[in-house]
């Protein structure tokens, strides 16, 4: 991010801070893309193709407009990481209605810093990895495939799981990461790369991933 | 994100800031070298090595992902075997709007067929209401042409509607049958009817062509009248059902041949009603599925008004397809074959050749008519019109005769609306005088004096007519600059326009040229009309692209013309005329790519006009024409896309007489143009010189940029004058698009000024496309264009624009590939656009995608090769084209094949050439992927 943009999104902030919604609506514009990422990544399996992420942008888009007030009168963290956590709770609200909730308990979810985080981060990371992948043995392969993964993920420290995700799936940098979940940099920083180093190791143990991704 | 904790990044694991970075390059398109890392920072080396490999994977499997979950519609990964009551036996067909099943329903032991939607296609509550509605609706028809509808299910999340299970085949697989079967007329032997029919079986649709047509014509591949009442019945049968829908107020939407199916008693049977508005939704417009009903859809509905006519129009354009067996509209891009529908009716079916009944064609015409109140007003009509037919009595349909469509063409283009008088006269004129006037020479050339001179006014007159006409609907250039007027007054130059219409008067001209032009006999002044019939007939045929036509034409001519000039004692006029000639036909050569014919008509050319090089009293005609010779022959020859690379020293000796050619030509020009009231071509050609002498000295920078610098210059005040002149924006665009490229880093600014060169140049392009779409230069000088934006990107390692723009220049290249399949050139542009393409797949990590890309185009290329084995071999897009598959099949872990295709690209290399004296200049599409060979490789 350049220093240009910096200062443009630092006035934005101030300008939502003072309520302002077209500010939160520029701001939305600007970052779509990290947004849509968070539901891209989020979404569960059933219920791709039956929302799209701009629906789920839309609707976070109301609720965030909903909140400002309440935002701007005690600001807690930067506006993106606000928004972020909205569309986070907007995909949680739609979750609950179209799968109902046996599907995603609300126990299992953890919340790390007032932020509701699903243990679900498992089945997205797998499917974010496993997910396009097409081996020859078809469908089966490609479930057995998942599960392996998705059960691998499930054994790294919770922390640790959403630190990796946040960095590669979500796109954020080391002090979003840190902001999101209440971390200090340093402690993302260190988490980041023992997770990666697990990462690895899960990896290794899907043939076909490393060999499709040695190329170039 | 503004940070509030003070710089933090000291506390941060030094890897993981490494590996921020190195992240943030993969995202950006790059592709960062581990080993670049590792060097750099020897006390992370380890780590490095172990971690970052992981980063790419995760990285790029995260990408594909992403990519995958925004594509098309389709069922995923779900195998059906059973929906509900319903349980699964085979898949029968593919369609825009979902998967069909051939089905049991077990509690009632019947057959059915369900159509099962793709699960982005009802997305929410709302299309879920209009389907289920629309369903209900359809359901409640009843009706012997009408596939009934049982009803709609859930399951899954998968919607999907169940209908009478139909024993047949849809028209969409029966007509490719069809035309397959008149084209190969004896030869093949087709399959038997007894090893294709049976009752478990689908009905294929050889066999179901194979009734169609009768006997006789499946043998002879001659279509008779057991073939036209065929698609009369098929034509009164749908009619029939429509107007039982339209009484019940229900309209289909979705006419097209794959929803008229033909059981194996010949009975139509209309499916899929209302379907269409049931799964109407902005998101599916997008799939490339639509296409196949877009083609079918009337104008009246891209404007958003759609009523029971509507339907009325898509059964005729599927019967038309079913008369013509081909397409009514061509194109295949989705924007274009929009245009092509709103713009006015497919050209006529045929009938000429394949028999076409008159009164069976008059209908179908009135059905599919462009405008809704000439169609039929109720199916009902319409099928009261077919039943006529088929009894031979006559029909209530009229036929549109050249006077009303001339008119109706005159209503769709206001703007035009003025010269309608004038030429409805000038056609009807044409069309009596000229074969009135065909015949009296005929009879002349043996008869008498007094007969003969009659002869001869009405052929002139006839050939006036012509020539008001042509001038007035084609005055099209098409790169070829015209000669001033005579009495020099400056002619404002006026809009070429080459648009279907046009076009397809120009075609209904030709036979009356033609006649003319194949008038013979001693008169001279016949002789002179006949030369200039055939003048006409080689720029009609030029315009159409039939370009070997147009130079039998062109040859034609000049030898009338050299004939009458010999005669006439050197008449002076007659010589600028040939030498006019001589330049068209070197440019028709220079299109052609045939370069030595070119260069010997110029210097034809040449020759006759030199001696007045140095008077300036020589008629302004003749100097601009010796200018526009000098031009020509400045010209450089312009080599194929792949031509080798020539060394330096060659192209500086020959660039010299190009640049005194050049030089020649400016000096005439200025002094053509120094009188105020000069015509705006002599600028022109004065604006192409400079152009042309920058590309020329392009090895002297200063100087290039300079002569470019001065082209713009003078265009742009020529378009700011002329805006609606095409030529003038078109030579702009491509002097902006001349801009050099330096190699990289290019500085900030350079890049701002190359984007926004390519910028202006890519809007003229896209308005000269979008308003004379007839006119191949400037498609494919858009295509050339994107291309070289994209080549710049790649340079800047911005793969994702340099991807798009590539796919950009592929897609306005291949209709005219498909066009002119006569002008290797575009096919050879085409390979380029598509090596380029797949190189940019390479680098965005999919590598399986380019392969299938570059195989193609090798093979498209080894295949144009040798059909056309005159043309030389393009040994380096070749080479270029197997050294990316190397790369690529390298990438997908096909270590051999990538070895052998590495060896074809290094003999393609070694092979001698096999053309000389081509210059790398014109190519820059290769010359830029060749940079890139040497700094990948």
């Amino acid at each position: 991010m350049t220093s240009d943009s910096s200062v443009q999104t630092e006035e934005l902030e101030r300008r939502l801070r003072g309520g302002d919604t077209q500010a939160l609506a520029e701001l939305f514009t600007r970052e779509r893309e990290g947004l849509w990422r968070v539901i891209h990544f989020r979404l569960a399996e059933p219920l791709r193709g039956r929302l799209e992420a701009d629906d789920v942008l839309q609707e976070a888009f109301l609720a965030a407009s909903q909140r400002l007030k309440h935002y701007a009168d005690s600001p807690a963290s930067s506006a993106f990481i606000w928004l972020r956590m909205i569309v986070n709770q907007t995909l949680i609200d739609l979750h609950r209605e179209h799968l109902g909730a046996q599907k995603r308990d609300a126990a299992r979810e953890v919340s790390l810093d007032g932020a509701p985080y699903a243990q679900a981060t498992s089945a997205s990371v797998a499917i974010q990895l496993i997910g396009a992948f097409t081996s020859p043995s078809g469908a089966a392969a490609r479930a057995d495939t998942l599960t392996l993964v998705q059960s691998c993920i499930e054994k790294m420290d919770p922390i640790d799981r959403e630190v990796l995700a946040l960095r590669h799936f979500e796109e954020l940098t080391n002090s979003e990461v840190a902001e999101a979940l209440g971390i200090e940099q340093k402690a993302a920083s260190i988490r980041y790369v023992r997770a990666l180093r697990r990462l690895k190791g899960i990896l290794a143990q899907v043939p076909e991933l490393s060999n499709g991704g040695q190329g170039g | 994100m503004g940070g509030k904790v003070v710089d933090p990044n000291t506390e941060r694991d030094p890897l993981e800031l490494l590996a921020a970075e190195y992240m943030e390059r993969l995202r950006q398109g790059q592709s960062p070298s581990v080993e670049e890392y590792a060097a750099q920072h020897p006390t992370l080396e380890e780590e490095i090595r172990e971690l970052f490999p992981t980063i790419a994977v995760t990285e790029r499997l995260k990408a594909r992902q992403e990519r995958s979950s925004g594509g098309l519609a389709s069922l995923g990964a779900a195998q059906l075997k059973r929906l509900g009551d319903f349980r699964i036996i085979r898949e029968i067909g593919r369609g825009g709007m979902g998967v069909v099943f051939e089905a049991e329903q077990e509690s009632l032991r019947r057959r059915v067929a369900v159509k099962v939607l793709p699960r982005q296609v009802l997305l929410d509550a709302k299309h879920l209401k209009r389907f289920e509605r629309e369903a209900r609706i359809a359901a409640n028809l009843h009706h012997t042409n009408i596939v009934e509808v049982f009803g709609v299910g859930e399951q899954d999340g998968f919607h999907y509607y169940v209908m009478q299970y139909i024993h047949g085949v849809g028209l969409d697989c029966l007509i490719p049958e069809l035309a397959k079967a008149v084209r190969n007329q004896t030869g093949n032997s087709p399959p038997s009817p007894a090893s294709t029919v049976s009752n478990t079986h689908p009905e294929s649709a050889s066999a179901a062509a194979r009734r169609l047509l009768g006997e006789d014509a499946w043998r002879t591949g001659r279509l008779g009248s057991v073939y036209w009442q065929a698609v009369a019945r098929i034509g009164l049968q749908a009619a029939d059902a429509l107007h039982y829908a339209h009484s019940l107020e229900t309209l289909h939407r979705d006419i097209k041949p794959a929803n008229l199916l033909l059981d194996t008693q010949g009975t139509v049977w209309l499916a899929d009603f209302g379907l269409a508005k049931a799964a109407q939704s902005d998101d599916i417009s997008l799939s490339n599925d639509l296409v196949g009903t877009l083609r079918y859809m009337a104008p009246e509905q891209f404007r958003g008004s759609t009523d029971y006519r509507s339907d009325i129009y898509s059964l005729g354009l599927t019967l038309y397809e079913l008369l013509a067996l081909r397409l009514a509209y061509e194109e295949t891009d989705r924007s274009r074959l929009i245009q092509r529908i709103t713009e006015g009716p497919p050209p006529p079916p045929g009938s000429a050749e394949r028999g076409i009944p008159r009164d069976l064609e008059t209908i179908i015409l009135k059905a599919a008519s462009h405008d809704v109140k000439q169609r039929y007003q109720s199916a009902a009509a319409m099928a009261d019109d077919l039943r006529c037919f088929l009894e031979d009595r006559p029909i209530q349909a009229r036929r549109v005769g050249p006077v009303e469509r001339l008119g109706r063409w005159c209503r769709r283009n206001k703007a035009l609306a003025g010269l309608a008088g004038t030429t409805l006269f000038l056609l009807v004129l044409v069309a009596a005088v000229a074969s009135v006037g065909y015949l009296q020479t005929k009879n002349a050339l043996q008869g008498e004096a007094r007969q003969r001179a009659r002869a001869e006014a009405n052929a002139e007159l006839a050939r006036e007519a012509l020539d008001r006409m042509f001038d007035r609907f084609s005055p099209s250039r098409i790169r070829i600059l015209p000669q001033p007027s005579v009495d020099g007054a400056a002619a404002v130059p006026g809009s070429p326009i080459l648009s279907k219409e046009a076009a397809a008067l120009l075609e209904e001209m030709l036979p009356f040229y033609d006649r003319l032009a194949q008038q013979t006999g001693n008169d001279d002044k016949l002789r002179a009309g006949t030369a200039e019939a055939n003048r006409r007939v080689g720029a009609i045929r030029q315009r159409l692209g039939q370009l070997d036509e147009a130079v039998i034409a062109y040859r034609r001519a000049i030898a009338l013309l050299e004939e009458l000039r010999v005669r006439s004692l050197e008449d002076p006029r007659l010589k600028v005329e040939v030498a006019r000639m001589k330049n068209e036909l070197g440019r028709l050569y220079t299109s052609l790519r045939k370069v030595s014919e070119a260069q010997e008509a110029h210097i034809g050319a040449l020759a006759l006009l030199e001696a007045d090089e140095a008077s300036p009293s020589a008629p302004e005609a003749a100097r601009f024409e010796l200018a526009r010779t000098y031009f020509f022959l400045g010209t450089q020859e312009r080599p194929l896309p792949g031509a080798a690379p020539r060394d330096r020293d060659r192209q500086a000796q020959i660039a010299n007489p190009q640049r005194d050619s050049l030089a020649k030509a400016v000096t005439l020009l200025k002094g053509l143009s120094s009188s105020p009231a000069a015509n705006p071509e002599y600028q022109h050609l004065l604006a192409l010189c400079y152009s042309e002498g920058a590309a020329v000295g392009e090895a002297r920078g200063r100087e290039a940029r300079s002569g470019d610098e001065r082209a713009i210059q003078i265009l742009e005040g020529l378009v700011q004058a002329y805006p609606s002149d095409p030529d003038y924006a078109y030579d702009l665009s491509e002097a902006y698009s001349r801009i050099h490229i330096p190699r990289p880093p290019i500085p900030a600014e350079t890049q701002r000024t190359i984007e926004d060169r390519f910028g202006k140049a890519l809007n003229l392009l896209e308005t000269l496309v979008a308003e004379h779409p007839d006119i191949p230069d400037f498609r494919a000088s858009e295509a050339r264009t994107h291309d070289k934006l994209g080549s710049f990107y790649r340079q800047m390692e911005r793969w994702s624009e340099a991807d798009q723009n590539f796919r950009k220049a592929i897609a306005l290249q291949s209709p005219l590939v498909k066009q002119f399949p006569d002008v290797p050139y575009y096919g050879l542009w085409m390979a380029t656009f598509r090596i380029a393409y797949a190189d940019a797949l390479i680098h965005r990590d999919q590598p399986a995608e380019a392969r299938v890309v570059l195989e193609e185009t090798i093979s498209t290329l080894l295949r144009q090769l040798e059909q056309r084995p005159e043309t030389p071999r393009p040994h380096h897009l070749l080479a270029l084209g197997y050294s990316r598959l190397s790369l690529a099949l390298r990438q997908i872990g096909e270590k051999a094949q990538a070895d052998a295709a590495a060896q074809k690209a290094k003999q393609e290399q070694t092979l001698p050439p096999g053309h000389g004296g081509a210059g790398m200049n014109e190519c820059r599409g290769a010359e830029n992927a060749f940079c890139l060979l040497r700094s990948r490789d």
